[in-house]
């Protein structure tokens, strides 16, 4: 399968560098450079406006890619970061010639984040400055992060999912989603925001200083309602709709097959904990101002949202910029580098039944719990150091104040071990196309081998 | 506070001088401020026997614009008769300063039952003059004698390499003056021609003699001699500066004088490359060792170049240059700059730094709200209320 080329598409989401020819058999209409407005606070207008010319690109590249190539664009120099077939292709311009330039960013705070971040020079000031400007600061997609954070998003979650399923090939899906979360969710992202020191502007304006993450504040839950009855809080909550699942007026559970199949990668809901669906069971009480209709209408959000985004946003930028290569060191360096105690997402309603079934499934002999010591019986806190023994191999042991309890924690011990099992030496698929971009002319270092998939985890 | 010390003073004003009682406070007053718009007087005047001058302006401060012109017309030609050239002179530009004055109040003398018969109380405000207002006060306020010094107060950028050139052509000047015989400050008093000067100056060569006390000037051609002392009154000071360095294709042709006892000072052929000092040829900075100990050529020399640079030099380096060299090593040192902002921008270390960010003024809490971007709600809150934004209401 040929390989899909993200760059191409997602140099759509930087600034105009030329205008395209038209293409003689292409059907849209001419495209027109366009003028970026200067920067203004959030407006009605804006919000209603469409941009038309950059759905009508998005079309064509991937349905009729041009016969013409664009005459006189010189690629871009190469960099070590430099993924080896970008050739900045013609829908990846920069400023038209026929605009002029914007007048340059000056900023020191921005200055110096770009330095404290030890980001690559070949990103420029101006995008780390669009990335800092929510969609609710500025509505145009040109001059917010909105596009950005799209790309950055689904490139930091493959590289944290394959981190996590290539290093723990038997994570159980739940502790996926769990693990996922606690490395990109929306609050680790808000506490890294914190630890760059990128504070966040009281609110967005064009005299705000260009360092500062700007987005329009969300009135705080345990404000009043506008009927001034009751806490926002405690507007009623509506049944999720609009989930996309088939069942959902029947209010199914939502299990985790449905969750990998319909929500997001945290295994969350798409959009939000209750979408304001029309649907008539929505209840008409609830007050139009709530926060989670500012949220989904875009007007205002959170800090830790906007945090999510800026972050998602400056991946994206680097990615594009900078390459795939820059992008995983990023991920590395920022996402990976965090310490996460996997262990502690673990939680077994029955482990001794699970750790029975996993050995049957496995074909190892079934579990013998055997004491291996105890202190205090009689006493008012016992310990009882339990082993659990598949044969000969002790499978797990855990200390407990019961023998019953020693099992049972031993047992869950045991399936803690097994699915947290890691490889000495493990690959990530990314790595083959960092490698080939690297090693352009030079046979390639290693082939890649597979990893190891197993069957999956015990479901009870 | 400063508006009650001047209503004060007023008060204090008429208290002294010796009032009828039977004036009430309030044209006490207006005659007491009527007074004290005289032509740049700060002090009570007590007429008492009045001079010519005197009565001139009695008749000036008139009662309508109109009748003022015409008075000030025959005023003019009345003065210009009786009066010296000296006083006619001082007369004249008293009269343009206070032309330039806003037009004088009408007589309030007038305005009141006791005085005039056919007054009648207006009933309307229309016509009416405001009183109170800063403006009023300030037109009142006594800003002292009109004072304009004599620099222009403002220094043209002479640049440090040029400078050795413009002190080189001072001293000739003020050396060939003096040498002459007559008044060295004759260099200050009119501004000098130019055609030949650059020429002139340079061209003569300075002889040192002994330990700087005694310096000859010995010119190329004669005739410059003659020339130098009388130029014609042309051009300003300022032009001095861009002559000096118009690049001239004439040769100079030094004045060879051979004795051995005698140090000459060779010239720089012609202003090389606008005055780049080390490339100057053949200066031996001979005349740098010229000795200012007489204070007359001092005085002269350093009023000149002040006029020439629109610098001030300070009474210390007036009092300390013995000789040109330290004149000149004091011309040669920029100026420090007054504001910290000037002066790290003239260092150019940190406006280079990404990450630093210079201000012009003082960045006031505004400013720092304004960055965050809280101010506009500051405002718009404040405006809603009805509360003043910055400041006191209704102060």
């Amino acid at each position: 399968m040929k390989r899909i080329r993200v760059e191409r598409w997602g140099g759509q989401l930087l600034p105009q560098r030329i205008p395209r020819t038209r293409c003689p058999f292409s059907t849209e209409a001419v495209y027109t450079p366009y003028h970026p407005p200067r920067y203004q606070a959030y407006s009605e207008n804006d919000r209603l406006r469409r941009p038309t010319s950059i759905a009508r690109r998005h079309a064509t590249s991937t349905t009729h890619p041009p016969r013409t190539p664009v005459p006189s664009s010189p690629p871009p120099p190469a960099s070590n970061d430099a993924v080896e077939d970008v050739d900045i292709p013609s829908q990846a311009p920069e400023t038209s010639s026929t605009t002029s330039p914007a007048p340059p960013v000056k900023s020191a705070k921005l200055a110096a984040l770009h330095a404290r971040l030890s980001l690559p020079s070949r990103l420029p000031l101006r995008t780390l400055h669009r990335c800092l400007i929510d969609a609710t600061a500025n509505p145009h997609p040109a001059h917010n992060n909105s596009s950005l954070a799209i790309l950055g998003q689904d490139l930091l979650g493959y590289y944290t999912a394959e981190y996590l399923l290539c290093k723990y090939p038997r994570i159980p899906m739940a502790v996926l989603f769990a693990a996922q979360y606690a490395y990109i969710g929306a609050k680790t992202l808000n506490s890294m925001r914190g630890e760059w020191g990128v504070e966040a502007a009281a609110a967005p304006g064009a005299e705000v200083d260009k360092g500062l993450l700007q987005y329009r504040r969300q009135k705080a839950g345990n404000a009043m309602a506008e009927d001034g009855t009751g806490r926002e809080k405690d507007a009623t909550e509506t049944r999720p709709t609009g989930t996309g699942r088939t069942n959902e007026q029947w209010n199914y559970r939502r299990g985790i097959s449905s969750r990998i199949v319909y929500d997001d990668q945290f295994g969350d809901l798409q959009n939000g904990p209750a979408s304001n669906s029309s649907s008539s069971l929505v209840d008409s009480e609830t007050p139009a101002s709530s926060s989670l209709a500012q949220r989904q209408t875009g007007e205002s959000t959170t800090l830790e949202q906007a945090s999510a985004t800026f972050i998602h946003a400056l991946a994206g930028a680097l990615y594009l910029h900078c390459g795939a290569s820059a992008t995983h060191n990023f991920h590395t360096i920022h996402v990976i580098s965090r310490h996460l105690p996997i262990h502690t997402l673990f939680s077994f309603k029955h482990p001794t039944r699970d750790l029975s079934r996993l050995c049957a499934r496995e074909g190892f002999e079934a579990p013998v719990a055997r004491l291996i010591s105890e202190t205090g019986r009689a006493s008012r806190h016992p310990v009882f150091v339990v082993g659990v023994y598949s044969g000969q191999e002790k499978l797990g042991e855990d200390a407990g104040a019961s023998l019953n309890e020693g099992r049972i924690r031993a047992a869950a011990q045991a399936l803690r071990s097994w699915y947290l099992y890691s490889p000495m030496d493990f690959r990530v698929p990314s790595e083959m196309e960092r490698q080939r971009g690297k090693d352009k002319g030079k046979p390639k270092a290693k082939d890649w081998t597979p990893v190891m998939i197993d069957p999956g985890e015990i479901i009870t | 506070m400063r508006r009650i010390i001047q209503f004060q003073r007023s008060i204090d004003l008429l208290l002294d001088a010796s009032a009828p009682g039977t004036l009430c406070t309030t044209c006490q007053l207006r005659a007491a401020s009527l007074q004290r718009r005289q032509f740049s007087s700060s002090t009570s005047r007590h007429a008492t026997a009045e001079t010519f001058l005197q009565s001139l302006e009695k008749r000036l401060t008139g009662k309508n614009p109109q009748s003022q012109f015409a008075e000030l017309k025959k005023v003019r030609g009345e003065a210009k008769k009786e009066l010296s050239e000296e006083e006619y002179e001082a007369f004249t530009r008293e009269i343009d300063e206070a032309q330039e004055a806003p037009t004088p109040e009408p007589n309030f003398l007038d305005r009141d039952a006791a005085n005039n018969p056919n007054y009648k109380p207006a009933t309307t405000w229309a016509g009416l003059s405001r009183v109170g207002s800063e403006e009023w006060l300030e037109r009142r306020r006594d800003k002292g004698p009109p004072y304009k010094g004599w620099l222009g107060g403002k220094t043209r950028g002479v640049r440090a390499d040029h400078m050795q050139a413009i002190v080189r052509h001072t001293v000739v000047e003020a050396l060939a003056l003096q040498q002459a015989g007559r008044d060295v400050l004759e260099i200050c008093d009119q501004p000098r021609g130019l055609p030949d000067l650059q020429r002139m100056a340079l061209s003569a060569s300075i002889r040192v003699e002994g330990s700087g006390k005694k310096v000859n000037l010995v010119y190329a051609v004669p005739e410059d001699q003659e020339r130098l002392l009388d130029l014609p009154a042309a051009t300003a000071p300022k032009d001095i500066v861009e002559a000096v360095f118009e690049t001239t294709e004439q040769h100079v042709d030094l004045a060879n004088g051979a004795s051995t006892d005698v140090i000459e000072d060779e010239l720089p052929t012609k202003p090389t490359d606008q005055g780049k000092r080390d490339e100057m040829p053949d200066a031996k900075d001979v005349w740098l060792n010229i000795s200012l100990d007489d204070l007359s050529l001092r005085f002269a020399i350093i009023k000149r170049l002040m006029q020439i640079t629109g610098r001030r030099i300070p009474d210390n380096v007036t009092n300390d240059s013995s000789r040109v060299s330290i004149l000149l090593g004091a011309l040669m040192t920029k100026p420090k700059p007054k504001r910290l902002n000037q002066d790290l921008r003239a260092r150019n270390q940190l406006t280079q730094v990404s990450n630093v960010e210079l201000s012009a003024k003082r960045v006031t809490p505004i400013d720092k709200e304004k960055k965050v971007g809280r101010w506009k709600v500051i405002e718009e809150e404040l405006l809603r209320r009805g509360l003043p934004v910055t400041g006191h209401r209704d102060i």
